[in-house]
């Protein structure tokens, strides 16, 4: 993907680009990040990938071995004033979470997750206010964060992809994944959200016109590609054929997203 | 009896859950449907329609507009003024085999209570209180485990956790399992959905290795129901994923004979 990927050039410096991606479970959340977040390393920019997701898709997705990734229990301490009765620890600065607990992946994207140790008496949800903590705190010029979100409206209810300055909903063209869009864009819209659908599985126009109809807006269309699919049967998410419809779709969704939110320039 | 359904996002917990209450209300016993999904789609797995899924009312939505009524709502009491079993003969639906339908609660106004005492606690109380000696519970809860948690199984329940032959929702069950031990859960099943092939089950078998694994083909006319929003109940009764969950809903009725 990276000879053909364009170059991006930061023409807003003092800028950070934050997206939220959100949807149904299954709709391709993980993917689409997974896929934005090499785009944009790509490209040129630096890029930290956060997963606020309580299952541990992104960093398998990136290649991450998932026990390998945590946010250490050193990170967060109890704090009876956060929702889930934890917090990041006082005095650990975003930036400086980012740099001690980050893990680099080959493309150089620095992958932040949800500590793993999910049982009743430690519960992963401890760890999400340290991480949107982090993902509201962390403004480097130049960097694109991309935040993978769980699964279904319970999110965004939480107003948790208010750190991004851009939310992207993944639909699939399924009455299930339609309804969550719908429920998701309604609550996005209540948050003033800025925000819009990219079609995910994609199998053809008559799908996106669809999901166009039924939820709202689109800006993209991922379509369906079946290598990609069974290369996650074991870990990584490959990379889509440089030249193939993945690839394709992804440049232009990158292209649209840094254009509506003035981030800077493609060239192809 | 009381069956929970958990699993990654999108992995076939709702069709597996349809599937199966429709196939134990066929033998004459009273099921009762609880989607704890806040993303609430269980009505149409269970052939209701995507419309009408989309109208029911869920509980802990009319249990806080009633609780900001009448002023009664705290965190620690959210539903003290009205019984579980008395919420179901108020708001259940009645779905295909008589299949009776209650949502735990949905999110569709957003910035109304919270979750923590909305549809999570109203999940926790639906399905730990509601009266399951004369009849099945089926709860499909909501993705990931965190919601299993607060549903909070007692060792009696019957898990069943979907997952798909890929690694992420491999690793999802993986959790699931343990919160299952830390529960003391007897009756913990991994209901291996969409395999493709022998290699599928395997790496199921390696991954999850202490897991009761049931499996259920990769049935594309499943997956076209589910596209057209009506229960493969309807559309494909034969196909070959429908007959395998019949065969689990089987499996579980041999496995808890208390209902006789």
């Amino acid at each position: 993907m990276s000879d053909q990927a364009g170059k991006l050039t930061d023409s807003a410096p003092g800028g950070i680009l934050k997206l939220a991606v959100v949807g149904k479970g299954g709709a391709g959340k993980t993917v689409l990040c997974t896929l934005l977040a090499r785009r944009f390393a790509a490209g040129g920019s630096r890029v930290l990938a956060l997963d606020l997701d309580t299952s541990p898709g992104l960093a398998i997705s990136l290649g991450i071995d998932p026990s390998d990734s945590p946010l250490p229990e050193e990170a967060i301490e109890e704090n009876k004033k956060s929702a889930y009765g934890w917090a990041l620890r006082s005095g650990l600065d975003a930036r400086v979470v980012v740099a001690r607990y980050g893990v680099p992946t080959d493309e150089g994207i620095i992958f932040l997750g949800l500590g793993n140790t999910s049982t009743v008496s430690n519960p992963t949800k401890r760890y999400i206010e340290a991480i949107r903590k982090v993902a509201q705190d962390f403004n480097e010029p130049g960097w694109v964060m991309v935040g993978d979100l769980s699964a279904g409206p319970t999110t965004p209810f939480e107003a948790y992809e208010r750190f991004a300055s851009f939310t992207l909903v993944a639909v699939e063209a399924a009455p299930a994944s339609i309804l969550a869009g719908q429920r998701i864009r309604s609550i996005l819209s209540h948050n003033h959200s800025e925000h819009a659908v990219v079609v995910t599985k994609s199998r053809g126009p008559a799908d996106s016109e669809r999901v166009e109809r039924e939820v709202g807006e689109v800006i993209g269309s991922v379509p369906h590609d079946a290598d990609l699919r069974a290369s996650e049967l074991s870990g990584r998410l490959s990379d889509p054929r440089p030249d193939g419809a993945v690839a394709g779709a992804v440049d232009d969704l990158v292209e649209k997203i840094c254009s509506i939110s003035n981030f800077g320039e493609v060239v192809r | 009896m009381k069956i929970a359904i958990t699993g990654k996002g999108g992995v076939g917990k709702t069709m597996v859950a349809g599937i199966l209450a429709r196939t134990i209300a066929r033998t004459g016993r009273d099921v009762i449907a609880v989607d704890a999904d806040p993303n609430p789609n269980l009505g149409i797995a269970l052939g209701l329609g995507v419309e009408e899924t989309a109208k029911l009312e869920a509980i802990a939505n009319r249990v806080m507009a009633d609780a900001a009524h009448s002023h009664s709502h705290s965190h620690d009491q959210p539903h003290e003024h009205k019984k579980p079993d008395e919420l179901v003969q108020d708001m259940a639906v009645t779905a295909p085999d008589g299949v009776r339908l209650v949502q735990t609660g949905t999110i569709e106004r957003p910035a109304e209570g919270c979750l923590c005492c909305g549809s999570h606690a109203t999940t926790r109380i639906i399905f730990n209180e509601l009266e399951s000696q004369s009849r099945v519970i089926v709860a499909d809860l909501e993705a990931g485990i965190n919601d299993l948690i607060w549903a909070y199984p007692k060792p009696g329940d019957v898990l069943l956790v979907v997952t798909e032959p890929y690694i992420k929702s491999i690793e999802v069950a993986r959790r699931a399992l343990i919160v299952a031990e830390e529960l003391s859960l007897e009756e913990v099943y991994v209901v291996g959905n969409r395999l493709e092939s022998p290699e599928d089950t395997d790496r199921l078998r390696e991954l999850l290795p202490e897991a009761l694994l049931l499996e259920v083909p990769n049935d594309e006319a499943i997956r076209q129901a589910d596209r057209k929003g009506m229960s493969p109940l309807d559309t494909v009764p034969d196909s070959p994923g429908v007959l395998a969950v019949q065969e689990i809903a089987a499996h579980i009725l041999e496995r808890i004979p208390a209902l006789g």
